[in-house]
């Protein structure tokens, strides 16, 4: 195969998939979408504290800190797996709550190192998700608090998931009718040392 | 005007459907052609070419989707036009970007054309873009199919270019492994 033939391929992709990647994404600040945000910031806060209370005894959010720093983690705790996956990608898999919550951090053969949490929602939220995002150069737990830092300043993620139409940073939040029935919030680390959080809609 | 209405027109042998089309798809053809061949008389003549085809192709052809119908033929038909020029003539277009990275998808060195048709393995696109996220496929089709700018990308998801970018590397580096364990590469 070679690259026209790709491109070529690509072309005979679904018309629903075409319309799909067609459709207007909405900015959050919108008046009319103030109901839509609400249920958004409320679902995401309610993922963050499953994450800070899970953490509370610093032990997966330390597991996770300990890994972004490309050390060794040794621990017993069931909630806590390593493996590799399908990718090649080192994955960690912290279960928060089997039934609600789940993290998972993907080291890739890229040096990418992604932290991806798994927010899975009820029925009754289906349809809605929210998207964002952050530059930052560090993060760290503070006070039950997710700390992100970048540039001198500091940005406490739970707050500004929780003041969203104030947010100052990057920042934007996504509404959609039919697209997702739980969030993904992603931290990726590049190459060059700066975390960029954000999440994105799961199928 | 319903595509309906104009596909209505064009099966009665109507020469006013070509100009409804004209008149309601003329500038979303324009823009793809644009982004694919880089110079303005050239997406002219490309959307010219994409009435008359719809002209001879319907019927009997009868798209569900008129819109995708035409973005498909002005695609095919900016990339054949694009193929036909030399180098030196190509204009700034965003067509030699997007096959200098779709060459990420297939391994290094001589790539020997495949038997599999165009379909086949756009069947197989379509399987693996299943897999992916919903906006990753979004992201993934905005690019390689509409061919439009990260920048472009970036702005109407509310990202920064770097992570489209990211996300873009990320899609493609699936793709390969997907067609690799497909037997497709």
């Amino acid at each position: 195969m070679n690259t026209n033939q790709l491109f070529e391929a690509i072309g005979e992709v679904a018309e629903e998939k075409l319309l799909h990647s067609e459709k207007p994404v909405s900015r959050s600040r919108r008046p009319m979408r103030l109901v839509g945000i609400l249920a958004a910031v409320v679902a995401a806060l309610a993922a963050l504290t499953l994450i800070v209370n899970a953490s509370t005894d610093g032990a997966m959010l330390n597991v996770l800190r300990t890994w972004l720093n490309g050390e060794a983690i040794q621990t017993d705790d069931p909630r806590i797996s390593q493996s590799t996956n399908e990718n090649g990608d080192d994955v960690i898999q912290l279960n928060v709550d089997s039934n609600d919550v789940e993290l998972m951090a993907a080291k890739t053969d890229e040096n990418q190192e992604i932290l991806t949490v798994y927010r899975y929602r009820s029925d009754e939220d289906k349809g809605q998700f929210l998207g964002f995002s952050i530059n930052a150069n560090r993060v760290e737990e503070r006070d039950g608090k997710i700390i992100l830092g970048y540039c001198g300043d500091e940005i406490d993620l739970t707050e500004q998931l929780g003041k969203a139409d104030e947010c100052k940073v990057d920042y934007s939040m996504y509404f959609g009718s039919d697209l997702s029935s739980h969030v993904l919030i992603t931290v990726q680390r590049s190459t060059d040392g700066h975390y960029y959080v954000f999440t994105e809609p799961v199928k | 005007m319903t595509d309906n209405e104009i596909i209505q027109m064009l099966e009665a042998r109507r020469e006013s459907g070509i100009s409804a089309l004209s008149e309601q798809y003329g500038a979303y053809c324009r823009q793809i052609a644009l982004r694919l061949t880089g110079l303005p008389e050239d997406a002219e003549e490309v959307v010219n070419d994409v009435w008359l085809r719809t002209w001879e192709s319907i019927p009997p052809q009868k798209p569900n989707s008129l819109r995708h119908y035409l973005a498909k033929l002005t695609r095919n038909l900016s990339f054949d036009r694009v193929r036909r020029q030399t180098a030196e003539k190509r204009g700034g277009a965003e067509l030699p970007l997007v096959l200098e990275e779709l060459e990420n998808c297939l391994p290094a060195g001589e790539t020997p054309e495949s038997s599999l048709g165009a379909k086949e393995l756009g069947e197989a696109i379509n399987r693996f873009l299943d897999t992916q996220p919903r906006r990753n496929q979004d992201i993934f089709l905005r690019r390689y199919f509409f061919s439009e700018t990260v920048a472009e990308i970036a702005l109407r998801y509310h990202m920064r270019e770097d992570n489209v970018r990211l996300t873009l590397s990320r899609t493609r580096a699936k793709l390969k492994a997907y067609l690799k364990q497909g037997g497709y590469l």
